[in-house]
């Protein structure tokens, strides 16, 4: 899914998480350690910046934030 | 009890820690004996703590996010007997097996089974366990080992008692009148000291403690409405939480009725940003509590109102009841109020010692200078301050390289470890380095690295060396910038000059 990899390439390329390359679309990457709080808001400046999305504060919890595929899906729910 | 929908009466939880005591008994683990806690945050995790403090053993919390090599070198090191594990952690059950062989695995949380030959659920644990006889604990058998970042490249494991447990829970529940009608909050991960408020304060006060898992935490929203539901009275935690939720405009104090008293130790709280959580949240009792892992809370400070507060900083408080600090030269010699020097802290929450360590130990546990005829010890610890004219003490850094990512003890020497060990590094230093994010200063790390003679020094070799650092050291701990360099500067007597790679840093904006 090219948003999955967009997002993996972000959290690899520009934050510098390594475990990202390999990671599952469907791993909790929060809950097992491989993005911080910090990181999940870098994420979102980085979706609306690239598909050009507003995402409240509300929205911004597991639910839409869990994985790479939930973050690609809420993208796809937002851009419809 | 309670979290994710799971609560257990002290009752039942009389009864499920008696389970686990009598299987770790039945299983051959002593008074003493070290049994490792490898779970991520839950009810089955405050069940594994209490059972083995039952069996008499003391818990050895590893983080459920630590690389899997890191949690092998920590059983090895304590020559841990026995590990209550998780279905959701194989590679480091699988680490700790290989490192440990002799070690029992009991798996005591998880849908997935573990897989591995003599991994026992409870259930086959507790089946061949004889009957168990209740073994309380003397004040001085080790009630838990903390490992934190050493300064040696490896971590050490910090010992301590049931006195010093005790000690500091009765502190706790009494300052801040823990009893049956609270509800604790307790998210932070057992390795973590913070968390003995939530478990033993508690306790102490009859209290309930509500478990918020790992991921609820890392959302703001998310976390302060579990903290709504749980309608939690206290609440303990480092202050970037707490922060990150005033941000988010989260906390609703109409939502939050119940929430009393909020605690947090581990950091600086910026003046600004506590002053939106005064606004925030009015009328609450606010703490400011410090204490490195080694004495557990040693000072506290309530917030006044910060209206008026000019000080660029809020001090760290003053001795809590029942400990004594001091604050010396390089000499041990004590120095006048308003002086700078180290912080030296006696009282019944300090730790046994380093694991394994009597050098380290010596040199950190010193002969109590203020009362010898008692035989006592100081702990020395490392940090500076200045003894303040009400007798509270103000934060001013560190002796050494001990350092402060984001709330987490950092030693430097533990990051070049690890660095020194990457393939195509010839060799490499670790700098810390202060920027502003969102109008706060924050520290992070910064590594300049030569690369092996023949290695290129490109954005692959860099994937590959996070690569390898992610397998031997927690996330924290991994440096935000790579610098490669041709050398590392060198002092005149040939030691790696860190002033001259501090000097090459600039304050950043992220």
């Amino acid at each position: 899914m090219e948003i999955v990899e967009s997002i993996r390439r972000f959290l690899c390329e520009k934050l510098g998480i390594a475990e990202a390359e390999r990671v599952d679309a469907d791993a909790p990457l929060v809950r097992k350690g491989v993005v911080d709080s910090v990181e999940v808001m870098q994420v979102v400046t980085f979706l609306e910046a690239t598909y050009g999305i507003s995402v409240d504060d509300s929205e911004i919890v597991p639910r839409n934030f869990r994985s790479l595929q939930t973050m690609a899906d809420f993208v796809n729910r937002k851009r419809a | 009890m309670a979290g994710a929908g799971r609560g257990l009466s002290y009752r039942e939880l009389d009864r499920e820690t008696a389970r686990v005591a009598a299987a770790l008994a039945g299983l051959g683990v002593q008074r003493g004996d070290r049994v490792g806690l490898l779970l991520p945050k839950s009810v089955a995790s405050l069940v594994g703590i209490w059972g083995v403090l039952r069996s008499g053993a003391a818990y050895v919390p590893i983080d459920p996010q630590s690389p899997p090599a890191r949690a092998a070198y920590m059983a090895q090191n304590c020559g841990m007997r026995a590990v209550l594990a998780s279905g959701e952690l194989p590679e480091a059950v699988a680490a700790i097996r290989e490192a440990v062989p002799e070690a029992a695995v009991i798996q005591i949380d998880g849908d997935e089974r573990l897989e591995g030959e003599g991994i026992l659920s409870l259930e086959e644990a507790t089946r061949s366990a004889p009957g168990f006889a209740r073994r309380p604990a003397t004040p001085r058998d080790l009630a838990y080992v903390l490992y934190t970042s050493g300064s040696t490249g490896t971590p050490k494991g910090v010992m301590l008692s049931h006195l010093a447990a005790l000690s500091f829970a009765e502190w706790a529940a009494e300052r801040f009148a823990v009893g049956p009608e609270d509800v604790l909050g307790n998210h932070a991960p057992f390795h973590f000291d913070i968390s003995t408020f939530d478990v033993f304060a508690a306790a102490y006060g009859g209290a309930c403690v509500a478990v918020l898992d790992d991921e609820t935490v890392r959302f703001p929203i998310a976390c302060a409405q579990r903290m709504a539901e749980e309608r939690l009275t206290l609440w303990y935690s480092v202050p970037g939480v707490l922060r990150r939720m005033v941000r988010a405009g989260a906390l609703d104090p109409e939502g939050l009725p119940a929430l009393r008293t909020l605690l947090f130790a581990g950091e600086a709280y910026p003046v600004s940003d506590l002053r939106g959580l005064q606004a925030a949240l009015p009328g609450r009792s606010l703490v400011n509590l410090y204490g490195p892992t080694e004495t557990n809370v040693c000072t506290y400070w309530p917030v006044p109102d910060l209206s008026d507060w000019t000080e660029p900083s809020i001090p760290i408080g003053f001795d809590c009841e029942g400990c004594q600090g001091v604050v010396v030269d390089d000499n041990l010699r004590p120095v006048p109020d308003g002086a700078e020097g180290e912080l030296l802290v006696r009282g019944g929450t300090l730790m046994s010692g380093y694991w394994g360590d009597p050098e380290r130990t010596e040199a950190s546990l010193v002969p109590d200078f203020l009362y010898p005829h008692l035989g006592d010890r100081l702990y020395r610890t490392g940090d500076l301050v200045i003894r303040r004219a009400d007798g509270s003490y103000a934060f001013h850094g560190r002796r050494d390289h001990q350092i402060k990512v984001r709330g987490y003890r950092v030693e430097l020497a533990e990051v070049e470890a690890a660095l020194a060990l990457v393939e195509g590094v010839a060799e490499g230093a670790v700098v810390p380095f202060e920027f502003e994010r969102e109008g706060v200063r924050e520290t992070d790390l910064v590594a300049f690295v030569v690369a092996s003679t023949g290695a290129a020094p490109d954005a692959k070799a860099e994937r590959a060396l996070r690569h390898s650092l992610a397998a031997r050291i927690p996330k924290y701990m991994i440096p935000a910038e790579i610098r490669w360099v041709r050398s590392l500067p060198m002092t005149s007597t040939g030691k790696l000059d860190r002033g001259a790679l501090r000097a090459r840093l600039e304050p950043e904006s992220r």
